[in-house]
């Protein structure tokens, strides 16, 4: 995906789960302080974003950081630029190459144990 | 600071005679009417806490505060949540002003630590939001408003301490949602410095505007982002309007 695919997904979401108005979606929007959004409604939007992108964001301690609209799109474009980076191909979105590098981690995981 | 030491010291000496008036009559109440069940306590607490508030701020406070509340809505007092913006630590005494249904607050832990006053928020069975879950809040609600018993809320969460309204924590819009109950929203203005953040008391006038209740219809229609967000738009316009009348400018 590129940058401006990313951004348009994660508006996407802002707009579907929260009917933020769009023109209030600007990169140096702070999540809590600019949009209003409080910690239900960021339950909302992380059901969507992990809905949209197909990825799971529980675990994730990166997402603790995110202040702005801008750190939104950064952490997708970060999460896509780490998995290229492994040569894990994104284009069939990030959701089906999350998949595909936890049967990588699952199969180098389990190496040392099949018969040579 | 010779001002505040008055004010505080005539809103003491009430609360003093309003329990040493009232608590006899409080007593008697739960012994005779409650037969000592939770739900008839709290009710019974409720309604002094109610007409406690009352004799503070049309009695302990004048002359030097004038409150005057005004219903805009033309409604009848209905069991929803109400929900106001919070400009001072005055704001909880002033709810009394707008029903004289006895009603249940939604606060922040610390009041409920309070010596006196927290005792009574306790029996009379306020909602903290600060200690409990979102579904703990929900079934209280639920158990409150099918009592028919208003909720005052604040969803600022905390004093803005001037003209502003911080943004709105959106977990009371959910449980009007759930509950498929009225907002009813009630602006303050005027009381910004009555006391101020700080704790010092001023003179002035306060105006508390009930405005229509929001149905039930509209609150199911409107996801709760855009439907606390219309809510906080209502009152920022009516405080702007209410801030006009009173001579102030908002910053």
């Amino acid at each position: 995906m590129t940058r401006e695919e990313i951004v348009e997904a994660v508006n996407a979401t802002f707009v579907e789960m929260l009917e933020v108005p769009e023109e209030e979606l600007k990169p140096e929007k702070a999540i809590f302080k600019d949009l209003g959004l409080d910690s239900l409604d960021m339950v909302d939007l992380m059901i969507g974003l992990q809905r949209r992108f197909g990825v799971s964001l529980r675990q994730n301690e990166e997402i603790r950081k995110i202040v702005t609209l801008g750190d939104v799109y950064d952490f997708f474009v970060n999460m896509e630029e780490k998995m290229r980076e492994q040569g894990i191909d994104t284009s069939k979105g990030l959701g089906a190459a999350a998949r595909e590098m936890e049967k990588r981690e699952e199969s180098s995981g389990s190496t040392p144990d099949k018969p040579a | 600071m010779v001002l505040s030491f008055i004010i505080y010291g005539q809103v003491f000496l009430c609360t003093v005679l309003y329990a040493v008036c009232a608590i006899p009559f409080f007593l008697s109440g739960v012994l005779f009417l409650t037969g000592f069940k939770k739900e008839n306590v709290a009710k019974v607490a409720r309604f002094f806490i109610l007409w406690y508030g009352k004799f503070v701020i049309y009695v302990a406070l004048k002359p030097y505060v004038w409150v005057r509340f005004e219903n805009l809505s033309g409604e009848k007092s209905v069991a929803g949540i109400y929900i106001f913006n919070h400009r001072s630590s005055s704001d909880p005494f002033l709810v009394s002003a707008v029903t004289n249904l006895p009603v249940a607050q939604v606060v922040n832990d610390w009041p409920m630590k309070l010596f006196f006053f927290g005792f009574f928020a306790r029996i009379g069975e306020y909602i903290d939001i600060k200690s409990m879950p979102f579904e703990e809040a929900l079934a209280k609600a639920r158990y409150l408003i099918g009592k028919n018993v208003p909720l005052m809320v604040f969803p600022e969460g905390t004093r803005s301490g001037g003209h502003h309204m911080n943004p709105f924590h959106g977990a009371f819009f959910r449980i009007a949602k759930e509950l498929n109950c009225p907002l009813i929203p009630v602006a303050i203005a005027g009381n910004e410095r009555i006391p101020t953040r700080s704790f010092k008391m001023h003179c002035g006038r306060i105006l508390i505007h009930r405005l229509p209740a929001i149905p039930p219809e509209t609150v199911q229609r409107l996801k709760p982002y855009p439907l606390k967000n219309h809510v906080h738009r209502i009152l920022c316009e009516e405080t702007v309007r209410m801030d006009r009348k009173l001579g102030h400018e908002q910053k």
